[in-house]
């Protein structure tokens, strides 16, 4: 069955074409010392120190920052930062959702009501002002503390998600099976219940870890962030910091804001691919 | 017997899949009379449901009508232009389905959705004349004319059911395929919904051909009876007949299915054994495998289905050449 | 007679209603259901969709705790009984087959790993012990040769064949009492009859009692040796299988009776006609929740609710004209 799953997936056009570019990205960060032509806070070499707001020239192919920075490296650099951040928040978040939603879709009573109660206020409050607001108040240095405020802020939706799966396939017979059988509740739910919802948490994984990537990038783009990362948000708040889009130095904040737009793509035609997958009257034959 | 209105002629209907032609109807003949109500008995994936649909031109996008003629009033529908179809659904043949009460939109009104169908084929016919038409259908279906303006939702399974019905005898048609119209509902529900469906057509004079898998119930209200066993009809004739003498082995265990309400009860056994896929149907005749009288020459070719009496078809060969 | 294995004793169900707003309505699922169940016996328990009969099995199975009423097993209240949470002593002895086949299996398991859960629960065989295990099951419910099943996913075997994996879970345990709930009715045909002379053979040879739901009364005549009919969340008559149906005392009785399709007798007017629907079971009707329909039912029936009352020996009927 999850066999079946996989190799749907991977006959699926959708999905081979957000996996390819997903390895692209991939292949990028993990290699950027060889891709890159310098470092990513590099000024100078042999050759003297680097122009300052340079446009794309043979050396510097999207050209130089404010401070002399080449942008290519730092593309290539941000790569392995922005796929992070967005990977571990949503590992994270699809955790923590998985976990919440388990318990309170099986177990139901008042554990469901206290996890429905908080979910829901969080599902209430606008992510975006609450990202702001628990980021200016925590100092940031490095990215822990991003993961965990996108993560803090993250999980409501997918936890409501999969409670409701779970309400609906708890309901199944072979569940009420196993509870006739006398089957462990812990055993229950993950042995009958959870290979039942993987395709949801693979859904959720993949929606949250876009809404990092884009998360991240917001934070960092209006300066919440950790400035002095080598991100994509980072290069964006920069790039708009020094004016770029004044003087239309597109080099300067396209190739970034592409490159968040083509990774969400990524996790979004895999998205599409899973629903049309798991939902037979999308499924086409 | 009167004209025929229906007749069917070497059918081959079914579906392209990624594992090739599925002939769910292979071959199929048969005739109705102008009034006269046949029954179609099988098991799922005998093809039952395919030949409604191939009937009623409204077989799935995968699905086809490879050979055959469907010669209904003497036109035959295999290769008739969609627009020209369109106008003889409903209008001259129509169709009650398994899941009827889901065919109802949930956010119309019955009468509106009554009214729909009226104007959709008999053009300029005005609001009120449609409704009272509707109110009158009703009335027939032993439905409360006040519950004309409700919606799905506030009648139960067996009232949506009999509204299907109505919505299936509106434009009057000749023909009015059931398939399996009373197989979610209660025996007391089914049994006034039969009851209505039998009234109507001795008043109407429309014919039925009615689907289903439960035999005892066609039996009981079929004229004549046709026995499918994956894609092939294996048994045709009077239906009180076939039950009193059932012929094909298929059959004999069809009826050995049925545990008696009245009377003795002796060992009852079923069939052992399954269907045959119908990707790769058997060389032979297709119930085989399954068939406790099979000689040599059946798994070599198809018996034909020829005629073993008065208007009783078999196709098996214990009943050609004298091998019983 | 000896022993009842098991007795329902005024038992009711009642569901809260869901919804908005603080309405204490509820669905009268089951009401004043009582019972009793021999040992190897098979007690047919007749009725339309919404009578109560699934729910009169799943509060034996302890999925639904009762509103009120006993349920005693084997002398003891199952409701009262000191134990774990999961009773799994109550549990290895009641077993519940489903009606639907493809619902009850997990679609992610093979045949392996469904069937080797009883066994590991109820610690009846050692984790090296459980295979040979599985595969005599396979055998006792029909599916030779075993090794052909055991690593098939429910998918790839057929409705009768998954009924009989059902089967085959059920009884791994060797239960004293099965609760089926109409295990056939999603069945081809043609293979009805196989199923039911094997949870027959089960009775026969390993004395196992049944609780057998069914709409059907002919298959319920077919099976059993008592008949009970639930109509509306009560029972309205219970007797003898043949008594039942050739010597029905109740109205509804009758009326089930009547419109059963009889090939037999071709197609004619039956004598009885029932109007109206089902009621509902949030304002059950007052009196005998059966006058809204019954074609007996004068003023009397309205205000009283009828006893369930012995006619004859071992037949009871709940109406007031009989």
């Amino acid at each position: 069955m999850i066999k079946d799953m996989l190799k749907l997936f991977i006959e699926n056009k959708k999905a081979m074409l957000g996996l390819i570019i997903l390895s692209m990205f991939i292949i990028v960060a993990v290699f950027a010392p060889l891709i890159a032509p310098f470092e990513p806070k590099q000024r100078e070499d042999a050759a003297g120190e680097f122009p300052l707001r340079s446009e794309p020239t043979s050396k510097h192919l999207l050209g130089t920052t404010h401070a002399g920075y080449d942008i290519l490296s730092r593309l290539i650099y941000g790569t392995r930062l922005t796929l992070l951040v967005g990977m571990v928040t949503g590992i994270i978040t699809t955790f923590v959702a998985l976990a919440l939603g388990l318990i309170s879709g099986y177990f139901k009573g008042r554990v469901d009501d206290v996890i429905s109660f908080v979910n829901s206020i969080f599902l209430v409050i606008p992510s975006l002002p609450l990202i702001i607001v628990v980021a200016s108040y925590i100092t940031i240095k490095g990215v822990l503390p991003i993961i965990l405020v996108l993560s803090l802020t993250g999980w409501a939706w997918g936890a409501r998600v999969i409670r409701s799966q779970v309400l609906s396939v708890s309901e199944r017979e072979f569940v009420k099976v196993a509870e006739v059988l006398g089957e462990n509740p812990f055993i229950i739910v993950f042995r009958e219940i959870l290979p039942n919802i993987i395709s949801l948490v693979m859904a959720t994984f993949f929606t949250s870890t876009l809404a990092a990537i884009i998360g991240e990038a917001t934070l960092e783009f209006i300066g919440l962030g950790n400035v002095s990362a080598v991100t994509w948000g980072t290069m964006l708040y920069w790039a708009q910091n020094n004016a770029a889009l004044l003087y239309n130095a597109w080099w300067w904040f396209l190739p970034p804001g592409l490159f968040i737009g083509l990774l969400g793509t990524s996790f979004a035609l895999m998205n599409f691919a899973i629903d049309e997958i798991s939902n037979p009257k999308i499924r086409k034959r | 017997m009167a004209e025929n209105i229906l007749e069917i002629k070497h059918l081959v209907a079914g579906y392209e899949t990624r594992l090739g032609s599925l002939l769910a109807v292979d071959d199929l003949s048969f005739s109705l009379a102008k009034g006269e109500f046949i029954g179609i008995a099988g098991e799922s994936g005998c093809g039952k449901s395919t030949l409604a649909y191939a009937i009623m031109s409204l077989l799935e996008d995968n699905g086809m009508i490879f050979s055959g003629e469907i010669n209904f009033k003497g036109k035959n529908l295999v290769g008739l232009k969609k627009a020209d179809l369109k106008k003889m659904r409903w209008d001259q043949m129509s169709m009650v389905f398994q899941s009827a009460m889901n065919a109802l939109n949930p956010v119309l009104k019955i009468s509106d959705q009554l009214v729909d169908v009226m104007q959709a084929h008999q053009k300029g016919i005005s609001v009120k004349k449609a409704r009272q038409k509707a109110a009158e259908m009703l009335e027939l279906v032993d439905i409360p004319v006040d519950r004309l303006d409700a919606y799905p939702h506030q009648l139960s399974g067996g009232m949506k059911q009999r509204v299907m019905i109505a919505m299936a005898m509106i434009l009057n048609p000749d023909l009015i395929i059931m398939d399996e119209p009373t197989t979610a509902l209660d025996v007391v529900v089914q049994r006034n919904i039969i009851k209505k469906i039998e009234e109507l057509r001795i008043k109407f004079d429309f014919s039925v051909i009615f689907i289903t898998h439960d035999l005892s119930l066609l039996v009981e209200i079929s004229d004549r009876l046709a026995i499918m066993y994956a894609g092939k009809i294996i048994e045709f004739g009077q239906a009180q007949r076939i039950y009193e003498q059932p012929e094909h082995p298929y059959t004999k265990g069809l009826m050995n299915s049925f545990p008696p309400l009245l009377g003795d009860l002796e060992e009852f056994g079923g069939i052992p054994g399954k269907p045959p896929d119908l990707l790769k149907p058997p060389a032979g005749c297709r119930f085989y495998p399954r068939c406790e009288k099979r000689m040599d020459i059946c798994h070599q070719k198809m018996p034909d289905l020829i005629n073993t009496g008065q208007e009783r078809q078999t196709a098996c060969y214990l009943y050609q050449g004298g091998h019983k | 007679m000896s022993d009842p294995i098991l007795e329902l004793k005024d038992v009711a169900m009642h569901f809260p209603v869901s919804g908005f707003g603080r309405s204490k309505q509820v669905v009268h699922a089951m009401d004043q259901v009582s019972f009793s169940l021999q040992r190897g016996e098979i007690l047919a328990l007749v009725g339309e969709s919404g009578s109560g009969k699934t729910t009169t099995a799943k509060v034996i199975a302890k999925l639904h705790q009762p509103t009120s009423g006993e349920i005693i097993f084997n002398g003891e209240n199952i409701y009262q009984r000191k134990t774990n949470k999961r009773d799994l002593g109550y549990r290895k002895n009641v077993q519940m087959i489903f009606q639907d086949p493809f619902g009850a299996l997990n679609p992610t398991h093979t045949i392996r790993s469904i069937l080797e859960r009883p066994f590991l629960i109820h610690k009846l065989a050692s984790r090296e012990q459980v295979e040979a295990k599985i595969k005599e099951v396979l055998v006792q419910v029909g599916l030779e040769p075993p090794e052909q099943f055991i690593d098939k996913f429910p998918h790839e075997l057929s409705g009768g064949q998954l009924q009989r994996v059902n089967i085959a879970r059920a009884i791994s345990v060797d239960p004293i009492l099965l609760l089926a709930d109409e295990p056939t009715s999603m069945l081809d045909v043609s293979i009805r009859m196989i199923i039911m002379n094997m949870i027959k053979k089960f009775r026969d040879e390993e004395g196992i009692s049944y609780l057998y739901i069914t709409h059907n009364l002919a298959g319920a005549r077919y099976i059993a040796d008592r008949i009970a009919v639930m109509y509306a969340g009560m029972m309205m008559e219970i007797g003898p299988a043949e008594e039942v149906i050739q010597k029905a005392y109740h109205p509804y009785t009758k009326l089930l009776r009547s419109a059963a399709p009889q090939p037999e007798k071709g197609f004619q007017e039956s004598e009885l006609t029932a109007k109206g629907d089902i009621p509902s079971l949030v304002n059950p009707p007052t009196g005998c929740r059966f006058h809204t329909r019954c074609p007996q039912a004068d003023a009397e029936c309205k205000e009283l609710i009828p006893e369930l009352r012995e006619i004859k020996p071992g037949h009871q009927v709940r109406c007031l004209k009989v």
